[in-house]
């Protein structure tokens, strides 16, 4: 059966839009959500963080007073190291010129005692800091004097000198070299030979 | 609804949900920073634990170094402590034998001011003497209390002819003796740290070795040890040839300061050896030769020859105080045990041979170094017998010093009947007649007057005879 609305328009009862509905319905429940979560978001979370943002800045000022202690400290420490940095330097770079120079009358005494050598000096020029071009550091220069005809014993005498304790803070002594300087035939025995002995401070590090 | 209407209200529900929308970003965005905020600051107080946990090794290491400031303070001079430190370099010369030249305030080398409250202060010193004087200057300077280094050091050998000269300081000498002055300027007063005495307390060991990284190492100088001065030419002259024509070299001198030197030789191996057994042995032989060389030292002293060279003289008497030096060591080496047998019977035979030629108060001399220890080492049942001797040796040459000093030496003997007196004083005794007390006449001849003396006989020979003088 055909059934025909004779009604005048406007009095027809009309149906709302699906569509439309939807939308009112997605954005009722959109906005719902959205100030729920506002809610819980401003009135909930925010307020836990705050309150414990502010157990944390309490316990940050608690622990204040510790750390202003401890960088009181660090900084006394500090100007102490530097003064302590200082002298360890100054201690390192320092040499004990009585062992050094009691270590070589050792080593001439021995040898002359041993007759492997006779030794003496003119001369002594001992300086923890050379200022000479090429020489790494302290270094001792003597004129020695051998009083014998064989200039080997200047080779003896400065192979002792190198195993000797004074040999441990030196480099090794040059090479032998020499010239007779003096014929005196009042003297016993009357020829010298004339050598120069030059050694070189080692650093600490090149010691072990 | 009529459309309219539900347009309107989908245009405000539109309006409605962006603005939620803002709001709710709002929100998140201040929230993200709230929860930032809250991890920056979780983090950091994380990390200052950390550093907190750090404060009570930090509070040790302060105190250490406070300890150790406090030494640098002591070691190092303020400026007014600069005069006491010339003050020292006075003494050191005077204690080791060189003569100060000049001394000069120089300027440091290097950096004048170290690490900001150190300042180089330095002094250039010339000065006179032979090597083991420079060698004691030299310890003294760098074993003192206050830290003084010596950067620098030229010795210029004395000549020979210098040395043949008389001149009793022999080499030239320049250094520079550097210390450095603390300054500590102005800063904060130290930080409070509790219980800090007896935290200072648990840390002594610490405080201890991080000193000793800070000093340098001390050597221990023991003297001349009988060696030979190595700026001197240690050549000697022909016999005949000597510079002072006439003057006999007296082969003792020389013998003696061979004999010093090699016993220090033997001191040396002593050190050396690593054999109980051996070791004894070498030390009995050295006891020997050591009281043979202080018999030696004596006659020496005795005899001293006016005549002999400077660089004899010096030599001789740097012997004797080398000498003395090895007996000080080979004491010390044998500590509480007293002197051995060996040197007893030396000792023993040294007194004998000074009281053989009259020279009591020599013998007396020999005595010394070992009579303290008699009386104990009298319970020894070994050495007891040598103990005896000795003592009864030296009570003999006591009596005799002490006779010889009342003044009752005869100048002569008379015959008064049938008895002879001796001329002692300003009268005559005879035989068995008493002077004084403990002093008797024990006999008279023609040669001799024997005293008795605290029961001890007293020989001395008869100077001159009167005429008529009565033989027995």
């Amino acid at each position: 059966m055909i059934q025909i609305n004779l009604l005048p328009l406007h009095l027809r009862k009309r149906k709302t839009p699906a569509a439309w509905l939807v939308a009112v319905c997605a954005l009722v429940a959109l906005n719902a959500t959205l100030l729920s979560w506002w809610t819980w978001s401003e009135f909930g979370v925010r307020l836990a963080v705050e309150a414990e943002l502010d157990v944390l800045e309490l316990e940050m000022r608690g622990i204040q007073p510790q750390l202003a202690h401890h960088r009181a400290l660090q900084s006394e420490r500090a100007r102490h190291a530097k003064r302590e940095d200082t002298l360890r330097g100054i201690a390192e770079e320092s040499i004990s010129w009585t062992e050094k120079l009691d270590q070589l009358v050792d080593v001439v005494t021995d040898g002359g005692q041993a007759e492997r050598h006779k030794i003496w000096f003119t001369d002594l020029e001992a300086d923890i800091a050379s200022g000479r071009r090429g020489e790494r550091g302290g270094v001792l220069r003597a004129g020695g004097v051998s009083g014998s005809e064989r200039f080997a014993d200047v080779a003896d005498f400065l192979d002792d000198l190198e195993a000797s304790p004074f040999g441990q803070q030196f480099s090794a002594p040059a090479p032998p070299e020499g010239s007779v300087s003096l014929v005196d035939s009042e003297l016993e025995p009357p020829v010298v030979w004339s050598f120069p002995l030059q050694v070189s401070l080692l650093s600490e590090g090149e010691r072990q | 609804m009529n459309a309219s209407g539900l347009r309107v209200f989908l245009i405000s529900a539109g309006f409605l949900t962006v603005g939620l929308s803002g709001l709710v970003w709002r929100s998140s965005a201040e929230l993200e920073s709230a929860r930032l905020e809250v991890k920056t600051v979780s983090e950091r107080i994380t990390a200052e634990r950390v550093l907190l946990d750090e404060t009570p090794a930090l509070e040790q290491e302060v105190l250490v170094y406070r300890e150790i400031s406090g030494r640098m303070a002591a070691i190092l001079p303020d400026e007014a402590g600069l005069n006491d430190l010339v003050r020292s370099l006075q003494v050191f010369s005077e204690r080791s034998g060189v003569e100060i030249r000049s001394l000069r305030r120089a300027a440091p080398r290097g950096e004048a001011k170290r690490g900001g409250d150190l300042r180089a202060v330095s002094y250039t010193l010339e000065l006179e003497g032979d090597a083991f004087e420079l060698l004691s200057f030299l310890d003294l300077v760098e074993t003192n209390d206050r830290f003084l280094r010596i950067p620098r050091l030229e010795v210029d050998a004395a000549r020979r002819q210098e040395l043949l000269g008389g001149s009793q300081r022999v080499h030239s000498i320049r250094l520079d003796v550097e210390t450095f002055v603390f300054e500590p300027g102005a800063e904060s007063e130290p930080v409070p740290i509790e219980w800090a005495d007896w935290k200072l307390d648990q840390l002594r060991g610490e405080v201890s070795r991080r000193r000793t990284g800070l000093e340098p190492a001390e050597y221990e100088y023991r003297g001349r040890r009988g060696r030979r001065d190595p700026w001197v030419d240690p050549r000697h002259a022909p016999a005949g040839e000597r510079p002072h024509e006439g003057e006999e070299v007296q082969p003792g001198e020389a013998s003696f300061v061979a004999g010093v030197s090699e016993a220090w030789a033997s001191w040396r191996e002593l050190e050396e050896s690593t054999s109980a057994i051996e070791g004894t042995g070498l030390s009995e032989e050295l006891e020997v030769e050591v009281v043979r060389l202080e018999a030696m030292a004596r006659s020496l002293l005795e005899g001293a020859r006016p005549h002999a060279d400077s660089s004899e003289r010096m030599l001789t008497a740097s012997a004797l105080d080398s000498l003395k030096a090895l007996r000080a060591a080979l004491d010390e080496e044998r500590g509480n045990r007293g002197p051995s047998i060996a040197r007893l019977k030396e000792v023993s035979a040294a007194m004998r041979e000074h009281a053989g030629r009259g020279q009591h108060d020599l013998a007396l001399e020999a005595i010394a170094p070992v009579e303290a220890d008699l009386e104990w080492l009298a319970e020894d049942v070994a050495r007891a017998p040598y103990v005896a001797s000795l003592q009864s040796a030296a009570a003999h040459s006591r009596a005799e010093l002490e006779f010889d000093a009342m003044g009752y030496t005869p100048r002569g003997v008379v015959v008064l009947g049938e008895r002879a007196a001796a001329l002692v004083g300003e009268g005559a005794v005879m035989e068995g007649q008493k002077i004084k007390d403990e002093l008797f006449v024990h006999s008279v001849t023609s040669q001799e007057v024997v005293f008795e003396f605290r029961g001890l006989l007293i020989k001395r020979r008869v100077p001159l005879q009167i005429p008529g003088i009565w033989e027995r």
